[in-house]
């Protein structure tokens, strides 16, 4: 133990009234006795000092060892702070919302398109909670990435949900209907470029599908507005496959330019 | 609390080659002095300790496969026995052919025979999920040299190597645009062979056994001469005789092609092994000959062919990396493990050159090892692999057989031929 302690106030600072430093050091002698109990019992080691060296050796960088405890400890108070201002700040959002709504509602008396504020106050906030959900998922391993891209994709749905809905309680436009579809794109874009920005593996394969999705899509509404005669927007279609396939050239040309620069460099070595 | 380990992609990979092979790996070292045991035992709690995947017991998980680290008493690893010199080899290989199960507890076992007038034989057997012959050389060489400080100076046994096991460290020493191209090789370019090793069928009543054969120092030499002449290495060399003799012990039509696939070291990759722990890190390179050719020699050119145009390629052995760690990501285990056993062909017929094992490196307190071999793991019929390892300058080859009396007497035929072949080559 006197090994252990020597050794821990050797690599670390004295932090004398530092309550963290307290903590981690106190921590780590804990568990560097309990591993020596753990290695004696092995029954192989006789000398008390092999004990002490070995478990001295699993700790080589306790500077390293304490700064990732002082990170992980802000990052609870962080993460438990951002908790608690999410709890009070969305029930004061809500609250907001019910009074600007009821407030709007009252004085206006206009409660056939007062409703938009509460719906679509309720769908943003859901937006900022996918949100918050992304930037966790974001933040943790890659595996946990597909999960942030189904939050990313109903995130943007929803946003283009709540303008559809402000449209056909504000407006009388004809063709609101769009904005569904328009969202629809731009949840497949925005997918496609966070597969991008996330550099996710085979990303090219995402954009070689939704290229011809979206154009299913552009046909609808360029049809649907009457831009080009529905006879003729179908072209938009094949010309997808035809972006497709020039994507995959493309790929294959840099491919092949990356291969020979490799191979150059390999030859030259 | 329960500590848990990632299962790497090696480890996945050969649990899945548990229809292959018994994936242990053997090594046998003899010594002319009594092994101390007391400090044995300390190195060994000590390496154990550092790496605790030694300690861990694989959990077959169909989502997501890992290690559990568990507790363990020394003489679950250490066996020590005074043996009549008689029976000492029966003793070595009933130690040798020993399989682990990745569930176990401990996954190296290590035994200490005493024999003869102050002799040892130091034998371990470990599972090749945990880490594969290049790293148990480095794993033998490091016990050596901490056994041998810790008895000459008390020097604490802790130097061994620990970090990462992870298979992506053969991408770090790698350019940018290197590391990117050498992870886009998505294509698997092993391709099946049908010929394979003339083994009896399977039997409920085969058991493993480890035959071998050592080739003289004379040998050796006029090998690598001879190998310089033809540009060929030792390992072409061996590979040469392999094929040549295979013709004749499987009845091989000579017209025909035929493929070994040989272990590559992935380690060639990486320039500096600090922060790695012990893990696997090899790989196979499929090797064709057209056909067998007149005579040995023209064998030996198709051989140093094929093998040169594995070693012209900068990516040697990373081919279809990135396609396996892809199936094990996107897919839970169960699955993936499906998926890749369609898609892998294991080798029926290979070969594994462990190399050179340095005497000076595996002294004991100043005793080099007057003897020793090492070998991959028992293979299941009818999967064959020949091992070699040389030891100064005298070469010892090993197949591991999960066979019978007769499986046996087919591969001490196939040695016969095998130095038949050499000698050719070498005359």
């Amino acid at each position: 133990m006197e090994q252990f302690v020597q050794y821990i106030n050797s690599a670390l600072p004295d932090g004398e009234g530092n309550e963290l430093v307290y903590r981690f050091k106190k921590k780590t002698l804990d568990e560097m006795n309990a591993r020596a109990l753990e290695v004696t019992g092995r029954g192989g080691i006789l000398s008390r000092k092999v004990v002490e060296d070995l478990i001295i050796s699993e700790h080589a960088d306790l500077a390293g060892e304490y700064k990732e405890f002082e990170a992980h400890e802000t990052a609870k108070i962080k993460a438990r702070r951002s908790l608690l201002g999410n709890i009070i700040g969305s029930l004061v959002y809500i609250i907001l919302l019910i009074t600007v709504f009821l407030g709007v509602s009252m004085a206006t008396d206009l409660w056939k398109y007062t409703w938009i504020i509460v719906v679509d106050g309720i769908l943003l906030w859901v937006v900022y909670l996918l949100g918050l959900g992304i930037k966790k998922l974001v933040s943790m391993k890659r595996i946990f990435h597909v999960f942030a891209r189904v939050l990313l994709f109903g995130a943007v749905v929803v946003t283009m949900v709540a303008v559809f809905l402000a449209f056909v309680a504000l407006t009388d436009l004809p063709h609101s209907w769009l904005f569904v579809i328009i969202g629809l794109i731009l949840a497949f874009v925005c997918d496609g470029l966070f597969a991008e920005i996330t550099k996710a593996r085979l990303r090219i394969i995402y954009w070689l599908i939704y290229i011809p999705v979206i154009s299913v899509f552009l046909f609808i509404i360029i049809g649907a507005l009457d831009i080009l005669a529905w006879s003729v927007a179908w072209m938009i279609i094949p010309l997808s496959l035809v972006v497709d396939l020039i994507i995959i050239y493309a790929a294959i040309r840099r491919n092949r330019a990356e291969r020979m620069e490799v191979a150059d460099i390999w030859n030259e070595n | 609390m329960e500590r848990k380990l990632n299962a790497e992609l090696w480890d996945k990979m050969h649990y899945l080659f548990r229809d292959y092979n018994d994936r242990m790996v053997h090594v046998e070292l003899h010594y002319d002095f009594r092994i101390n045991i007391d400090a044995l035992k300390t190195v060994l709690t000590c390496f154990f300790e550092k790496a605790p995947v030694l300690h861990s017991s694989f959990t077959d998980n169909h989502i997501h496969p890992y290690w559990t680290v568990k507790d363990y008493h020394i003489n679950d690893i250490l066996t020590v026995k005074e043996v009549d010199e008689s029976a000492l080899a029966e003793e070595i290989n009933t130690f040798l052919v020993q399989y682990i199960p990745p569930e176990a507890p401990v996954q190296m076992k290590v035994a200490v025979f005493y024999y003869g007038e102050n002799k040892s034989a130091l034998c371990v057997v470990e599972n090749h999920m945990c880490m594969d012959g290049g790293d148990l050389k480095y794993f033998m060489k490091a016990l050596c040299k901490n056994y041998s400080d810790f008895v000459s100076s008390e020097i604490s046994p802790v130097n061994l190597r620990t970090g990462t096991r992870s298979y992506e460290a053969v991408y770090e020493d790698f350019s940018a645009t290197e590391r990117k191209f050498a992870k886009g090789l998505y294509k698997n370019i092993n391709t099946r062979d049908n010929h394979g090793f003339p083994f009896t069928p399977n039997n409920m009543i085969d058991a493993s056994f480890i035959a071998r054969r050592k080739l003289s120092v004379e040998t050796f030499d006029k090998l690598r001469a001879v190998g310089k002449q033809h540009g060929a290495t030792i390992n072409d060399m061996i590979l040469t005789a392999y094929f040549y003799s295979l013709y004749e012990l499987a009845n091989f039509n000579p017209a025909e092609s035929i493929s070994i696939s040989c272990a590559i070291d992935l380690r060639r990759h990486i320039k500096d092994s600090e922060g790695q722990g012990i893990t696997n890190q090899t790989a196979w390179m499929q090797c064709r000959i057209p056909r067998r050719g007149q005579d040995i020699f023209e064998t030996l050119d198709y051989v140093v062919k094929s093998s040169n145009q594995f070693k012209q390629d900068r990516f040697m052995g990373l081919h279809g990396l990135p396609l396996l760690s892809l199936g094990y990501k996107i897919m839970p285990h169960a699955a993936s493990e499906e998926i890749i056993k369609v898609g892998y062909a294991n080798p029926l017929l290979a070969m594994s050159n462990i190399g050179i094992l340095e005497v000076d490196k595996l002294a004991l307190e100043g005793h080099e090892p007057t003897d020793g071999f090492m070998s991959g793991a028992v293979k299941y019929k009818p999967y064959a692999l020949l091992s070699a390892t040389s030891m100064r300058k005298e070469m010892t080859l090993s197949m591991c057989v999960r066979g019978n009396d007769e499986d046996r007497r087919i591969v001490e035929h196939f040695f016969d031929l095998l130095e038949d072949a050499i000698r050719l080559l070498t005359e």
